[in-house]
């Protein structure tokens, strides 16, 4: 009896311990491997608060999870298409710019001014784009590819969107190809109408955001045209850098992510140089373009400290740090030219940025387009199409 | 004892099980004839669309034969692995028969998902084992990730689902086989009978309800799961689970529930099946 007293007296006591110290929660979504851990440690301690970072792996989960409320997230970072469809159906609340000292539109780069300007464009109540979501990274489509087989970046820069969607004819290589497929059935429907532009089979530059019977035919039929060795998201980088694959259809910040990861011992641009001489990346001349923006939910309980943490992040020096770790390609220009110029010491992210002009110079060399949003019933037929690619 | 007296104590699990499981189930029957924006009942519409897709899309008949074939297989080795170890085990003189089971326990304190991927790189085509197979020149054996024949088997997936489930396997048959009365089989010997008929006539009859147990409970999870496809299967094998996991995702629950519900049509004739062999139900405790 006495012990159970001391245990109910225990309990009571340590719930009252933890009601006095619970600080704050700021809740927020995000993707994986998406932001320096250290830095939402520097702002738990900078604000006295604490951040809760729950994870999804699609626009689609996260559109899931911001509409059954369950948790009442504070920050989301969802793409381009996504925020346009949350807002347009009512799930976020604008942005107050004047709670962002850090904030200056001309700040970002050129190329990504140019996304923020396609967007909303059918919606008149929208004036100002970045009141619906702050950038966090942004980036393009390419083909990441393993240059063990000779000869196949010139094949990938020939051939651009055709290396990946046609079969290459058999003498070309000494073996067959092993191609992955992004497994989000709007990015592979959207790249197939871009491939099918480029061929003249349509003459429709904006067919990767149409959505009609006729185009879900002819992606269907371009999806058929090989076999796919690997349908992934995340685990695609990681299969071309080991040699399983020969190419694949990724983020470029896929490939960045990949590069930081294995040149994180070097200490020489030279080392770099080796150790990633295996890998490659290419841009083809017409892209998918994306930016995440971090935006605030309608049901947010903690507004200001919200706000804060874009303030947060949109320091350049902070925007920095967290760039190092997560690969994409940052948004403040500053930071760019910090990353450019190894001002801050980091001679193998300023090879990288050199090396592969994609990062972060603006969009000069080919043209990007972001996706805007299809309704539920449209990306569902996407979907079903993909499944029966799959099994056929 | 005053059997109505503690019928009364059930009302709160009946409580309990209609709002939580009643309900939710009859929600599931009115959405596969509706046409709505997931759940938002307001602005649904009825439809047969649905049913219609279910009766009428390859890619549903597919998923459903990829499910069954590589939960089939799965099942039988893990029941042709899983037997003779629960046998061995229940058998043996070693003091302490609990250890032994946690050691095939163990496997599955760490995540399913993480032990998968593991998998996914070892069956690769750039692994150890593909290294060594081919320095000693039998790289045609591997890899055999993402293979899938004709019928819809994937080894790799069998792979993965066996090293699953096989816990599930083992620990039944072992609980039934501890159970038997050593006197029946020593009656048998006296009888007349040899080792092996008396493994067949007394011994595995008598374990036939673990087995059954077992089956379901590797069958079940083997049929209806989309996670280690998805790694294993090279993302391209479609099972029944991948189907609904994709309809929710998009927001189409009308024809993710009808999905949902026939797998659960499927777990009800299981357990159909498992009430009929064993009327008291005590192999499911």
């Amino acid at each position: 009896m006495k012990k159970l007293v001391l245990l109910v007296a225990i309990s009571v006591i340590s719930l009252a311990l933890v009601a006095c110290t619970s600080k704050p929660k700021l809740y927020v979504l995000n993707w994986g491997e998406y932001i320096n851990m250290d830095l939402v440690s520097q702002f738990e301690d900078e604000y006295g608060v604490k951040v809760v970072i729950s994870l999804a792996d699609s626009n689609e989960a996260m559109e899931q999870q911001i509409k059954e409320e369950t948790t009442k997230f504070d920050i989301v970072i969802p793409s381009d298409y996504m925020i346009e469809k949350l807002w347009d159906e009512g799930y976020l609340q604008s942005i107050d710019l004047s709670k962002l000292t850090n904030f200056d539109q001309s700040k970002f780069v050129t190329g990504l001014d140019g996304i923020m300007g396609m967007m909303f464009q059918d919606n008149p109540e929208v004036t100002n784009a970045y009141t619906v979501s702050i950038p966090y990274f942004w980036g393009v489509f390419g083909i990441m590819y393993n240059r063990q087989l000779a000869g196949i970046q010139t094949y990938i820069e020939e051939n651009q969107w055709a290396a990946i969607f046609e079969t290459e004819p058999t003498s070309t290589f000494s073996r067959a190809l092993k191609v992955g497929m992004y497994d989000v059935s709007r990015f592979a429907y959207s790249a197939s109408l871009i491939y099918a532009n480029d061929k003249d089979l349509i003459d429709d530059a904006d067919a990767l955001n149409t959505f009609s019977q006729t185009y879900l035919d002819l992606s269907e039929d371009i999806l058929l045209q090989r076999n796919y060795t690997l349908w992934a998201t995340d685990m695609l980088k990681k299969d071309v850098e080991a040699g399983n694959l020969d190419m694949a259809f990724v983020y470029v910040g896929d490939f960045f992510d990949t590069y930081l990861i294995l040149t994180e011992n070097a200490t020489t641009t030279q080392e770099a140089a080796e150790l990633t001489s295996h890998i490659g990346i290419f841009v083809p001349d017409t892209t998918i373009a994306f930016y995440d923006g971090m935006i605030i939910p309608e049901a947010a309980r903690n507004v200001d400290l919200a706000h804060q943490f874009i303030d947060f992040f949109l320091d350049p020096e902070i925007a920095y740090e967290n760039s190092g770790i997560v690969g994409y390609t940052t948004v403040l220009t500053e930071t760019a030219t910090m990353i450019e110029t190894a001002s801050k010491g980091d001679i193998i992210r300023s090879v990288m940025a050199s090396d592969y002009p994609y990062n972060p110079s603006s969009i000069q060399n080919f043209v990007a387009i972001p996706l805007i949003a299809f309704s539920n019933a449209d990306t569902d037929t996407i979907a079903a199409m993909i499944n029966a690619v799959k099994s056929n | 004892m005053n059997i109505k007296k503690l019928g009364k104590l059930v009302l709160p699990y009946l409580v309990w099980m209609s709002v939580l499981v009643g309900l939710p189930l009859l929600m599931m029957v009115v959405l596969t004839f509706l046409k709505s924006n997931a759940l938002d009942l307001g602005t649904a519409e009825f439809s047969f669309d649905s049913w219609r897709i279910l009766f009428s899309d390859v890619t549903v008949r597919i998923a459903l034969k990829n499910s069954f074939v590589n939960g089939i297989i799965a099942t039988i080795i893990c029941f042709v692995i899983g037997y003779p170890i629960a046998y061995i085990v229940a058998n043996s003189n070693f003091s302490n028969k609990l250890i032994i089971l946690v050691l095939t326990i163990i496997p599955m304190w760490s995540n399913s998902l993480l032990r998968n991927n593991a998998i996914a790189n070892i069956l690769s085509e750039r692994s150890i084992v593909n290294d060594v197979l081919s320095n000693i020149g039998l790289n045609f054996i591997w890899p055999i990730r993402g293979v899938v024949y004709e019928s819809g088997f994937s080894p790799a997936v069998v792979i993965g689902l066996v090293l699953t489930y096989l816990p599930f396997m083992i620990l039944p048959i072992y609980t039934v086989l501890e159970k038997i009365d050593k006197s029946l089989l020593e009656a048998s010997m006296d009888l007349g009978s040899n080792k092996i008929k008396t493994f067949f006539k007394v011994t595995f009859p008598l374990s036939i309800k673990g087995v059954t147990t077992g089956i379901i409970m590797v069958f079940l999870p083997s049929f209806s799961g989309f996670a280690i496809p998805k790694i294993l299967g090279s993302g391209s094998l479609v099972f029944i689970g991948t189907l609904i996991d994709s309809r929710f995702m998009n927001r189409n629950y009308n024809f993710g529930s009808l999905l949902s519900l026939v797998i659960l049509l499927i777990i009800f004739g299981s357990m159909a099946l498992i009430f009929k062999v064993d009327k008291e139900g005590e192999t499911l405790i």
